[in-house]
């Protein structure tokens, strides 16, 4: 077996007082679309701002394509191929949307391909090209969330972090962003680490998950395995056990294990 | 909070008074309820249970306590109920659980209770096999259980629902909610308080008070039965073994169904005054225990380990002088307890200088625990480390050992005030016999042994001999002085193929003194050596994996974690360096599942059931002779 791309091992992260995630080790291997499940406040965003760099892990360490990451600026890891969409999407709002997916590339030192990436990338995202030339901050926003992800890519990324991409998005353009997401990791064979609140989806399109709750992993296996599981099918793609014609609802929660 | 409204507290707390003639405990009465009446007068206005509501602490008082139980016990008989049904209750504890249970018995009812991590099919058990007539539940997911067996119940009359959160669209003949149930039961005693007076006096010590099912490691649970004659001399004997008092305080946290709890929850209040307090939630207890600050607390051994462990993670992270106080503190404390448990005299480790140090160092640790107050911290149901308990008198928390079970209605005995010595139990109380019969199994005949296995003479026969001996199935050792220690159950004796006689427990607490081992069973029977199954703690577990960078993710994946197998391969060795040979564990495996309650594998205490475990993992077990 392979090495994994990110190596994640036993991170803790800390605001103030608080301890948001509290030892969470994970891998992601190369060419694989990997979801990280979880309800409010599990701690998944900090971990996505952990391994991106924004924030430093208290104890911990981070491995990317065997090198250590862990306390580096995050514009560094970033230069080494690990690239965050943030959650909320962030475009600049009065740059136009070439410029910013030229934003994206600031980075980058070979210019010449840059011409053929935003044009791979308004293949992807055909609505892109359409208002290239408009203020990103006029777009939907299903198209500024097309924009954010088509600016992370034209850093070239080697793993690409996607932080709820579905965020205020209508469960059509959800599955929209995810069927795209689904054929780049297709057509360029490119790593992605998914943050996702709508499970169902998520499971559906990513190869491996990990479920967190309160700042611990508490599942982890591929999606297939995953979505077997009766927990997860409760809690998370709320199949529970319809109840029978007439009972009463049940109103009380069952209490997790996930086995 | 400082209470002493009892204006007859000291004849309770003196035990002087007997010499009189008249046991101040008891006051000579027949019954508990007879008890429990007399005590509602006395002190009426004085607060007997607290119970913690969002946050809010509720107080109601003995006159409170009985009213509502006289409401319950009316409400009760109007359902047709004659003396001797068995009213059931499922439910976490609360004071509706007291209520109900003593109401009942007041009327001559006999009181039972299930726990609430019970699955459908154990209540369905306990309701058949105890021709249960009324049940009173907790809430909407307890219902549901009763509901899914309740066609196989036929003797069930009536469900009442403690708490009807959810349930606003339910409409069932046989299910009333707790409110309406009781004010049925105070309209009722408007009129007819005194049939409720009358049934407490035709109350004899002969009249079976509860059932306590047994939590079964082995077989179908039975139904104990705990008459009248064994509270009264259980109540009037507990100064033996306690020294609370009127206006005290405790919290009850863990299961009302098992005799401890009962018996420290409802009976003892009877005789010693002190105040119950119930937690918020099970979440809460150890911030409702700061709270409270507690004088009495009886937990298992697991309970105070986990406190214990506790301050020792939190001063590791503590700031370095506060850390180096500690350690100076303790290092001092451990001596002087070392000494203590030598026998040395008094002057050797109760000095001015030792008080001074513990007052300063450790009064927060006591503060942070809720043991600020603490007079009487018990532990029992399976031996305690030297290691915890000379911590806890280093920190100034004399832990005593108790040794008792559900058929002793609780104590048999218990480590006398002042006089700790690791690895017994203490010694029983007058009218308390303690004997070793074939093969060192510990009897025991007195006052306190129960009337009996509901509906079964034959295993009642079993337990108790023609000349009244308890055969309690636990070997143990008599010490000259009286001192009983604990060895094993009986029938779990191992036989090697090579015929040695093991006693796996023996091996099993030593291996649950780690703070990584939560479980083990011990495995060997006609095998030609040990192994054993292990049941890792999973927070300490992970917080060790997380401290020395182990990566995992899901419980499984710690269990496999080589550093993991390795931690408690550590483990084990270190108890094998103790061990005689044959009696060495050679090699184990961990339980990749996290084990609840509700799970078959444990009793409703949490441990690994023998039987169970045997048959679930045989595929296991065979590995490991392969």
């Amino acid at each position: 077996m392979t090495a994994p791309l990110l190596c994640v091992r036993n991170i803790e992260t800390w605001y103030g007082p608080v301890c948001a995630i509290r030892g969470i080790s994970m891998e992601v291997t190369a060419g694989r679309i990997v979801a990280v499940l979880g309800a409010n406040g599990a701690g998944k965003t900090t971990l996505m701002n952990t391994i991106a760099g924004v924030v430093d892990p208290f104890k911990g360490s981070i491995e990317f394509d065997g090198h250590p990451i862990a306390r580096k600026d995050a514009d560094e890891v970033a230069r080494a191929g690990l690239v965050l969409v943030p959650e909320g999407r962030h475009v600049f709002p009065f740059l136009s949307v070439a410029d910013n997916l030229a934003m994206g590339a600031f980075a980058r030192r070979d210019r010449s391909g840059l011409a053929a990436d935003r044009e791979r990338i308004y293949g992807w995202f055909p609505r892109l090209r359409e208002r290239q030339d408009q203020h990103a901050g006029l777009l939907s926003g299903g198209e500024q969330q097309m924009l954010a992800i088509g600016r992370a890519l034209m850093a070239q990324p080697t793993l690409l972090l996607l932080d709820e991409p579905s965020l205020g998005l209508s469960p059509l353009l959800t599955r929209e962003i995810f069927n795209i997401v689904t054929r780049v990791n297709g057509e360029t064979g490119m790593t992605i680490l998914v943050v996702e609140q709508n499970a169902a989806v998520a499971l559906a399109h990513a190869h491996d998950g990990y479920i967190m709750e309160l700042g611990r992993i508490v599942a982890a296996d591929t999606c297939a395995a995953l979505m077997q599981k009766d927990d997860v099918r409760e809690f998370y793609l709320g199949l529970g056990a319809a109840p029978a014609a007439g009972a009463r609802k049940q109103r009380w929660k069952r209490r997790k294990t996930w086995r | 909070m400082a209470l002493n409204p009892h204006p007859d507290a000291a004849p309770v707390g003196d035990s002087a008074g007997s010499s009189a003639g008249v046991n101040p405990l008891t006051l000579g009465l027949d019954t508990a309820c007879q008890l429990f009446r007399a005590r509602a007068h006395a002190w009426r206005d004085a607060p007997a249970l607290r119970r913690k509501q969002r946050g809010i602490w509720h107080s109601a008082t003995w006159g409170d306590y009985y009213e509502e139980a006289r409401a319950v016990g009316l409400a009760l008989a109007a359902e047709g109920l004659q003396r001797g049904a068995v009213v059931t209750v499922l439910a976490e504890n609360r004071p509706e659980w007291l209520y109900a249970d003593m109401g009942a018995q007041c009327m001559g009812f006999i009181g039972n209770g299930i726990y609430p991590t019970s699955s459908p099919e154990q209540v369905e058990h306990i309701l058949v096999n105890s021709d249960t007539q009324v049940l009173l539940v907790e809430d909407d997911e307890q219902l549901d259980k009763v509901l899914a067996v309740r066609s196989r119940c036929p003797l069930l009359k009536r469900i009442v629902v403690f708490d009807t959160e959810g349930l606003r669209g339910l409409k069932d003949e046989q299910v009333v909610d707790y409110a309406s149930f009781v004010a049925r039961g105070r309209a009722l005693a408007q009129s007819g308080a005194a049939a409720f007076d009358a049934s407490i006096d035709a109350g004899t010590p002969q009249d079976v008070a509860f059932l306590v099912y047994t939590s079964g490691t082995t077989g179908a649970p039975k139904g104990a039965m705990i008459a009248q004659r064994n509270l009264m001399f259980q109540l009037g004997t507990v100064r033996q073994y306690l020294t609370v008092e009127a206006g005290d305080k405790t919290l009850s946290f863990l299961p009302l169904c098992h005799i401890a709890e009962r018996m420290s929850t409802v009976f003892n209040q009877l005789a010693l005054g002190y105040i119950v307090h119930f937690p918020e939630n099970s979440g809460t207890v150890a911030n409702d225990m700061r709270e409270v600050s507690p004088h009495m607390v009886f937990a298992p051994p697991r309970f105070w380990e986990k406190l214990y462990s506790q301050i020792e993670l939190f001063m590791r992270d503590a700031i370095l002088p506060a850390r180096s106080v500690y350690r100076l503190a303790l290092a001092q404390g451990m001596r002087a307890a070392d000494a203590r448990l030598a026998g040395a005299p008094r002057a050797q480790w109760d000095t001015a200088r030792l008080r001074l140090l513990r007052k300063v160092a450790f009064a927060n640790v006591r503060d942070m625990l809720g043991l600020a107050s603490i007079k009487n911290a018990i532990t029992g149901a399976a031996p305690v480390p030297p290691e915890l308990l000379k911590w806890y008198l280093a920190i100034g928390v004399d832990l005593i050992e108790g040794f008792g079970m559900t058929e002793t209605t609780g104590f048999v005995c218990a480590t006398p005030p002042g006089r700790i010595k690791v690895g017994f139990a203490g010694r029983s109380a007058p009218g308390v016999d303690v004997r070793l019969g074939a093969q060192n199994e510990i009897l025991v005949r007195g006052g306190n042994i129960f009337a009996g296995y509901w509906k079964q003479p034959e295993q009642t026969a079993a337990a108790i001999d023609a000349d009244g001996w308890l055969h309690t199935g636990d070997c143990g050792e008599l010490d000259d002085d009286g001192f009983l220690a604990i060895r094993d159950r009986i029938k779990d004796i191992i036989i090697t193929s090579g015929g040695k006689n093991i006693t796996p427990s023996n091996i099993e607490n030593q291996l649950k003194f780690s703070p990584y081992v939560s479980d083990a069973v011990v495995i060997g029977e006609a095998r030609h050596f040990l192994t054993c199954l292990v049941m890792i703690d999973h927070e300490n577990v992970a917080n060790y994996a997380q401290e020395a960078e182990v990566p995992f993710t899901d419980f499984a994946s710690l269990t496999r974690a080589p550093e993991v197998l390795r931690l408690i391969h550590d483990e084990i060795e270190a108890v094998n360096q103790q061990l005689a040979r044959v009696e060495q564990v050679k090699t184990f495996r961990i339980l990749a599942q996290l084990l609840t309650a509700e799970d078959e594998e444990l009793t409703p205490t949490m441990k690994l059931k023998r039987r169970v475990i045997a048959q679930k993992y045989a595929g296991l077990i065979e590995d490991m002779y392969r």
